[in-house]
C-alpha cells in the first residue's frame, strides 16, 4: 500500500476546491435567481404595501395601517336577537328594526344556531329561495330583482326551548319557580316581520344605484386606477418588468423585481397611489356609513306558544323603526300591542301597549378594551299601559335602562343593564333591585358550551 | 342545510383552477379576450390596454367580456381594476387566447384591499 495516498487524495480535493473557488465572487453559491411563480399584480401590491409600512415612521401610524390590513368587513344590518319576548334574559327595553338581510349570514352562521339553552333561526324568504336557487345570491341582477328584494323584506324568527314563567301553578297562593323547557315544542317564540321602508343592504337595487352614482367613490376609483396603471403606461417599466419573466410568462426574477421597486420613478408612483387609495377608502367608507343608517321601518306580528306549565301564551303586534344617526349611533323606535291569554277561566285576557325609544351607540372599537367589536351602549326608554294585568299594580309604567355590552369574543357578550322604573314591583327583568333601579348581568351567553364550528 | 347547498353549488367565481401567468406569448392576429366573472357584488371596472382606458363601468354586474382589437408587434399590456362596497364578494379574471383560457386569477374578500388592480403583459411577435 502506498502510505502517501491519503494525503494525495486530500490535496487533490483541496485543489478542486480552490479552482471552483477562483472564478466565484464570494457567496456565489446563493447566486441562483430567486423565482416568483405568483402574480406580478399580487406582488406589486405587496411591495407597495411594504413600502407604505416602511415610510409610516411613527408608531401610531403603523398601528393604523397594520389595523387597515385587516380584511374588511361590514358593520351588518343583522340582528340575531331573538324576539323580545324570549325566555332569555332581557336586558333591552327596545327591539331592533331590522332582520338579516344576507343569506351568506344565515350560511356563515347557519339558519339555526344554538344560543345556551335557545334554538334560534333568523332567515327570510329569500333565504329559503336560495336554497333551492343558489345562483340568486352570486348573480347581482337576480339578487337585485324587485321580486327577490321582496322576498327578503319578509322576515320569520324562531326560538324554540328557554324558561317559562314563575308563577302559582298548584293553587298555594306561591309563586312557584319557572320550570326549564324539555321538549323544543313547550316554549315556541316566532316573529312575522315586513319591512315596510328603507334597507342597509349594500346589494339591494337603491344601494347598487348609490355606489353607482356616487361622484367622490366614482372620481377617487378612477385616480386610483389611473395611479396603478401609470406603470404599465411607462414603455421603460413595462419592459423592466418583461425582461425579469421566464420566456414562458411564468415566473419572474423577485431580485431584480426588488430592485424594480426601488426605481425613484417607481417610488414616485408608489406614492401617488398611497394617497389615491387613502382618498377611495374615505370614500367608500362615508357611502357605506350612509347606508348602514338608513332608516328602517318593519312592521311584526309575533307569538309565544307554551303549554300552561311554563305560562301563559303571548301574541304583539306592532312595528319597529331604526336610523343610524352618526357613525355607529342610533335610534330605535318600537311600538307593540301584546295580549297575553288568561290562564284562568272567566278572566279577562290582559293587555299591554308598549312603547320603546332606544338610542344605541359603539365605543371603544378597535382599542384594547373594546375589541373589534367595541362596546355597544344602549340608553332606552319604554312607557307600558296596562290593562287587566292581575298582578300588576299600577296602569302604567315608564322605565329607563342603560345597557352596556361587553364582547369577550366574536360569538360571546356580557350584558350589564340597569333600569329605573317609576314602580319597582315591575323591574322582572333584573336580577337585584334597590329601590327603582335594577341591576342585571347575563352570562349565559358567555357560559354557554362553546358551539362546534 | 344551507352550508350543504354552498358546498354542492359553487359560484360561478369558484369554478376552474387558478392559472398564473404574467406574460402571453400571441400572434398579431390572435383573438384576445378578457373575461371578469363578478360574484355577489356590484363592482365598478375600469379596463386599459396599454395607456388606453376600453372599459369604465360604475357598476358592473355579473359578467364583462372584453374582446381586444388586433394587436401590433410589440409589447403591450392589459390592466384592469375593480372595486365594490360589498362585505361579501368574489372575482374571477380570465384571459383566453383563441378562445383557449391561459390565464385565471381569482380574487376575493378575503383579500384586505377593497380595491383591486391586476395586469398581465401581452408579447406580440
Amino acid at each position: 500500500m502506498n502510505a502517501s495516498f491519503p494525503y494525495r487524495s486530500l490535496g487533490k480535493l483541496l485543489l478542486w476546491i480552490s479552482l471552483f473557488s477562483l472564478g466565484l465572487p464570494l457567496g456565489a453559491q446563493d447566486a441562483a435567481p430567486k423565482k416568483n411563480c405568483g402574480s406580478q399584480s399580487d406582488a406589486l401590491r405587496a411591495a407597495i404595501e411594504k413600502q407604505i409600512g416602511a415610510d409610516a415612521t411613527d408608531d401610531a401610524s403603523r398601528a393604523a395601517i397594520k389595523a387597515d390590513q385587516l380584511p374588511k368587513t361590514s358593520p351588518t344590518s343583522k340582528q340575531t336577537n331573538a324576539p323580545s319576548n324570549a325566555g332569555g334574559a332581557a336586558t333591552s327595553l327596545v327591539n331592533g328594526a331590522d332582520f338579516p338581510g344576507l343569506l351568506a349570514f344565515a350560511i356563515d352562521n347557519g339558519l339555526l344556531s344554538e344560543q345556551g339553552d335557545l334554538v334560534t333561526g333568523n332567515f327570510n324568504l329569500f333565504d329559503l329561495k336560495a336554497i333551492f336557487r343558489p345562483e340568486v345570491l352570486d348573480r347581482q341582477t337576480l339578487y337585485e330583482a324587485k321580486s327577490n328584494e321582496n322576498l327578503r323584506r319578509w322576515g320569520i324568527g324562531l326560538t324554540f326551548g328557554g324558561k317559562g314563567d314563575s308563577f302559582d301553578r298548584d293553587g298555594d297562593g306561591k309563586a312557584d319557580p319557572a320550570l326549564q323547557a324539555k321538549d323544543l315544542g313547550d316554549i315556541v317564540n316566532w316573529e312575522l316581520r315586513f319591512r315596510l321602508a328603507g334597507t342597509r343592504d349594500r346589494r339591494d337595487w337603491t344601494n347598487v344605484e348609490k355606489f353607482r352614482k356616487d361622484e367622490a367613490v366614482n372620481a377617487s376609483f378612477r385616480e386610483t386606477d389611473q395611479a396603478f396603471n401609470a406603470i404599465l403606461e411607462r414603455t421603460s417599466l413595462k419592459e423592466k418588468l418583461d425582461k425579469m419573466i421566464d420566456p414562458d410568462g411564468r415566473c419572474f426574477d423577485q431580485s431584480q423585481f426588488d430592485d424594480f421597486m426601488k426605481d425613484p420613478e417607481v417610488l414616485s408612483i408608489v406614492e401617488k397611489i398611497r394617497i389615491n387609495e387613502d382618498t377611495l377608502n374615505s370614500a367608500l367608507d362615508k357611502l357605506n356609513e350612509e347606508i348602514d343608517s338608513s332608516l328602517i321601518v318593519t312592521f311584526f306580528v309575533s307569538g309565544l306558544e307554551r303549554k300552561d306549565e311554563f305560562g301563559p301564551s303571548k301574541h304583539s303586534v306592532g312595528f319597529r323603526l331604526a336610523k343610524g344617526v352618526v357613525k355607529d349611533q342610533g335610534i330605535t323606535l318600537n311600538a307593540d300591542y301584546t295580549q297575553t291569554r288568561s290562564l284562568l277561566k272567566d278572566v279577562s285576557d290582559p293587555t299591554t301597549l308598549k312603547l320603546g325609544l332606544e338610542y344605541g351607540l359603539l365605543l371603544l372599537k378597535g382599542t384594547a378594551i373594546g375589541g373589534q367589536n367595541g362596546v355597544h351602549v344602549a340608553l332606552s326608554g319604554a312607557y307600558e299601559k296596562y290593562k287587566d294585568v292581575p298582578d300588576a299594580m299600577h296602569d302604567t309604567i315608564a322605565k329607563l335602562n342603560a345597557k352596556l355590552e361587553l364582547h369577550l369574543t366574536n360569538n360571546i357578550k356580557i350584558p350589564l343593564s340597569v333600569t329605573w322604573a317609576n314602580h319597582s314591583d315591575l323591574l322582572t327583568d333584573e336580577h337585584d333591585i334597590r329601590g327603582h333601579i335594577g341591576f342585571s348581568i347575563d352570562l349565559t351567553n358567555a357560559l354557554a358550551p362553546k358551539k362546534a364550528s | 342545510m344551507a352550508d350543504n347547498v354552498k358546498k354542492a353549488q359553487p359560484t360561478r367565481c369558484d369554478q376552474g383552477e387558478e392559472i398564473i401567468v404574467n406574460a402571453l406569448s400571441m400572434a398579431p392576429d390572435d383573438k384576445v379576450t378578457l373575461r371578469l366573472i363578478l360574484c355577489k357584488a356590484a363592482f365598478k371596472v375600469a379596463v386599459h390596454l396599454d395607456a388606453d382606458l376600453i372599459v369604465n363601468e360604475d357598476a358592473a354586474k355579473d359578467e364583462l367580456v372584453i374582446h381586444l382589437d388586433p394587436l401590433n408587434p410589440g409589447l403591450h399590456s392589459v390592466s384592469w381594476s375593480f372595486l365594490t362596497n360589498a362585505a361579501s364578494w368574489t372575482a374571477l379574471s380570465e384571459i383566453s387566447v383563441n378562445d383557449v383560457v391561459r390565464y385565471r386569477q381569482r380574487k376575493s374578500d378575503t383579500s384586505r384591499f377593497s380595491f383591486q388592480h391586476l395586469f398581465i403583459l401581452l408579447r406580440v411577435r
